[in-house]
């Protein structure tokens, strides 16, 4: 029996094709991060070359932004910017700069007092050089206050708690909500519009998104959250990035299809799910 | 009443974090500060006691793994950013390399499960549900499409308001389920107060 | 070049380092991701009191400027450096800092978890008079599924329960899927745009 096991082992361990890991996915998860750089890559040298490539449709959370910042200079209360949960190498969390940063450059050009809570002492690292370089873009440094870069422990009540404190006490007139949520998403949106901030939220965790919906102006979701950077940047590299995303959405739909009819023609053929499995 | 002093303490912060719905609060502001002084020394000594302190003594010290002290120095160069101006730019080393192990990481790794999820779409047919399914995974992946093409501008146009209810009836689900859930843990705190602390019921 | 170009040059080299190692070397995958995984762990685990200097900075400088609310600042230290000091003399096993730790954490954690439920009704009455229709689709749904949850819902009619399993089972699921495929391609984008060297954000860029 042992010895089975072993020679099991041994022939689960022999690479695929020699040199990738024997491992559900190995091979097609290599395509796929083959070919979603490859169209990347040739949307970055279309736009680098002067081609014309599409433009990107406009999301409204993001036009927004402008115009909360614009409400907190009328009022004289201050913008703020939360995002607790996520980590140094979150996808999210490079998203979430690109938020800061526009939204601490609007901050910087109006005037206005612009406060960001985080609940990762890493990510506060960055996100202190992140405003900061906003404040300098905006030709305002003097103006940078790094008493509004705040930093309390993740900790996810214990967090909810203070920053539901800081928005009674504070009163920021703008709010943006940026990254993953868990349970906390039924609080704090709904303490913002207690006070009767304009409130965008850009939420990847789709379970709480339900809470964001009912209580913000403008929710930006799935993949609109990442598009922002890009979007934001008005730069045609930058644009072409999101062009590549949609082209492998379409060619996403066009494989589910074709795996569809095949299903269908030759039922429990499964061939197209085996091929994404190898 | 149940005259423990842990529990009168944790009677008396049940009532002033409960006390936020009426208004934010002295009370509130306590318990609030007090949670955040907690939970921010408990962190430390977590790292300190469970991490750093066996590392040392174990790894380093007691089997001589002395290369650990190169990981050691470039971490502290995170405290740059809080020290002079003019050394802050060193923070950049440490964070370029956690950014970089999470983008090999995630390059490497995520399109498994992704391919895992996207073949259920297909892998069984026939069903009427079936159908319903993938028409309504298509049209929430073509709403998310982003560049404006002439056809895309066309078919959003039919389609974005069906596909945006469709998400929001979702949305509803998700909402209606999980209100009941935070009901039962009111009710949860209403019992500690009424049973455990005043004795009552 | 120091200060930006070699940071840039690191973000790449460690990212195809993880990769490669992550693709190839099937036997040695584990052990180059598990030691890597482990040195970069004890790296950020130096700047443990990264954030405590940041707390420190913000409520010291509340009191010395006599904010708004700066005696909660200062009992705030108090409890911050008590229990650090306490934690690590004592170490965290010690019963005085679990009891007083459990005691007051519990009420806070407990609590606002439940005041949850207060705001989202709150949020589902203001929901119902907002003019959009967003809201009001989501509300309508919301209270078919509440409906369906509790006796009341059986006694109006068996089918509010297929209803509400059939919404979560087939259109539901489908929405969320085509809303995490989404989000993968559009966080794979984002990875690359890193990786490519398009946004230094993370480099004061």
């Amino acid at each position: 029996m042992d010895l089975m096991l072993l020679a099991a082992e041994a022939e689960a361990a022999v690479p695929k094709w020699g040199i990738f890991v024997d491992v559900e996915g190995a091979i097609s998860g290599l395509l796929t991060t083959l070919i979603l750089t490859g169209l990347t890559y040739y949307w970055i040298t279309a736009a680098r070359a002067g081609r014309n490539i599409p433009s990107i449709r406009r999301l409204p959370g993001l036009d927004a932004i402008t115009e909360a910042v614009g409400r907190a200079t009328e009022m004289g209360r201050p913008v703020m910017l939360a995002n607790r949960r996520d980590g140094l190498g979150d996808v999210e969390t490079f998203a979430l700069w690109g938020y800061l940063s526009h939204a601490a450059t609007l901050a910087a050009q109006y005037d206005t007092r612009f406060i960001n809570l985080t609940g990762s002492h890493l990510v506060l690292a960055v996100n202190e050089a992140v405003i900061q370089q906003a404040y300098l873009e905006a030709g305002r440094p003097d103006a940078f206050n790094q008493d509004d870069c705040r930093y309390f422990p993740s900790n996810q009540w214990p967090w909810s708690s203070h920053c539901a404190g800081i928005i009674m006490r504070e009163r920021p007139a703008a709010l943006l909500w940026v990254g993953s949520w868990s349970g906390e998403a039924s609080i704090l949106p709904e303490a913002g519009s207690q006070i009767e901030a304009i409130q965008i939220a850009a939420v990847t965790t789709t379970g709480q998104l339900p809470f964001f919906i009912a209580s913000c102006d403008y929710v930006l979701m799935s993949g609109e959250v990442y598009a922002a950077s890009a979007y934001l940047s008005k730069e045609p590299v930058m644009t072409g990035t999101i062009v590549a995303e949609d082209c492998a959405k379409l060619l996403l739909m066009a494989i589910a299809v074709l795996g569809a009819l095949v299903e269908i023609a030759r039922p429990a053929s499964q061939w197209m799910t085996n091929l994404l499995k190898f | 009443m149940n005259m423990d002093p842990l529990i009168m303490l944790e009677a008396v912060g049940t009532i002033a974090v409960l006390s936020y719905v009426w208004k934010e609060n002295a009370a509130y502001r306590f318990f609030e500060f007090t949670a955040i002084g907690l939970v921010a020394a408990h962190s430390i000594v977590q790292t300190w006691n469970n991490y750093l302190k066996p590392t040392v003594r174990d790894r380093m010290i007691g089997d001589g793994e002395w290369y650990l002290l190169i990981p050691a120095a470039i971490g502290l160069l995170y405290y740059t950013r809080v020290m002079d101006k003019k050394f802050s730019w060193l923070a950049r080393y440490p964070i370029s390399i956690s950014i970089g192990y999470s983008i090999g990481y995630s390059l490497a790794y995520s399109p498994r499960p992704f391919l895992k999820e996207f073949r259920n779409n297909f892998a069984s047919f026939g069903h009427v549900n079936d159908y319903i399914f993938l028409l309504v995974w298509l049209l929430v992946v073509f709403y998310f499409i982003f560049t404006l093409m002439k056809k895309t501008k066309k078919t959003l146009r039919v389609t974005g308001a069906i596909t945006r209810c469709l998400i929001m009836i979702y949305m509803g689900v998700l909402f209606g389920t999980s209100i009941l859930g935070k009901f039962s843990r009111l009710l949860g705190r209403y019992q500690f107060l009424l049973r455990d602390w005043l004795r009552l019921i | 070049m120091l200060r930006r170009e070699v940071p840039a040059v690191l973000t790449t080299v460690m990212a195809i380092f993880v990769f490669l190692s992550a693709m190839l070397f099937p036997l040695e995958e584990m052990k180059i991701l598990a030691r890597t995984d482990s040195l970069l762990q004890f790296m950020g685990n130096m700047a443990l009191f990264l954030g405590g200097i940041n707390l420190f900075r913000l409520h010291s400088r509340n009191i010395k400027k006599k904010r708004e609310y700066w005696p909660f600042s200062l009992w705030l230290l108090a409890v911050f450096v008590f229990f650090t000091v306490l934690g690590i003399v004592k170490g965290n096993n010690d019963p005085l800092y679990k009891g007083l730790y459990d005691a007051l954490i519990v009420p806070v954690n407990a609590s606002m978890h439940s005041i949850s439920a207060f705001f989202l009704c709150s949020a589902a009455f203001k929901a119902f008079r907002i003019k959009n229709l967003d809201s009001i689709v989501l509300m309508i749904s919301a209270v078919w599924v509440m409906l369906a949850s509790v006796p009341i819902g059986e006694i109006i009619s068996p089918n509010v329960g297929i209803v509400k399993d059939w919404l979560l089972a087939v259109p539901g699921s489908a929405v969320a899927r085509a809303m995490a495929n989404g989000l993968f391609l559009a966080g794979f984008a984002a990875t690359l745009r890193i990786f490519l060297g398009l946004e230094r954000r993370h480099l004061g860029q």
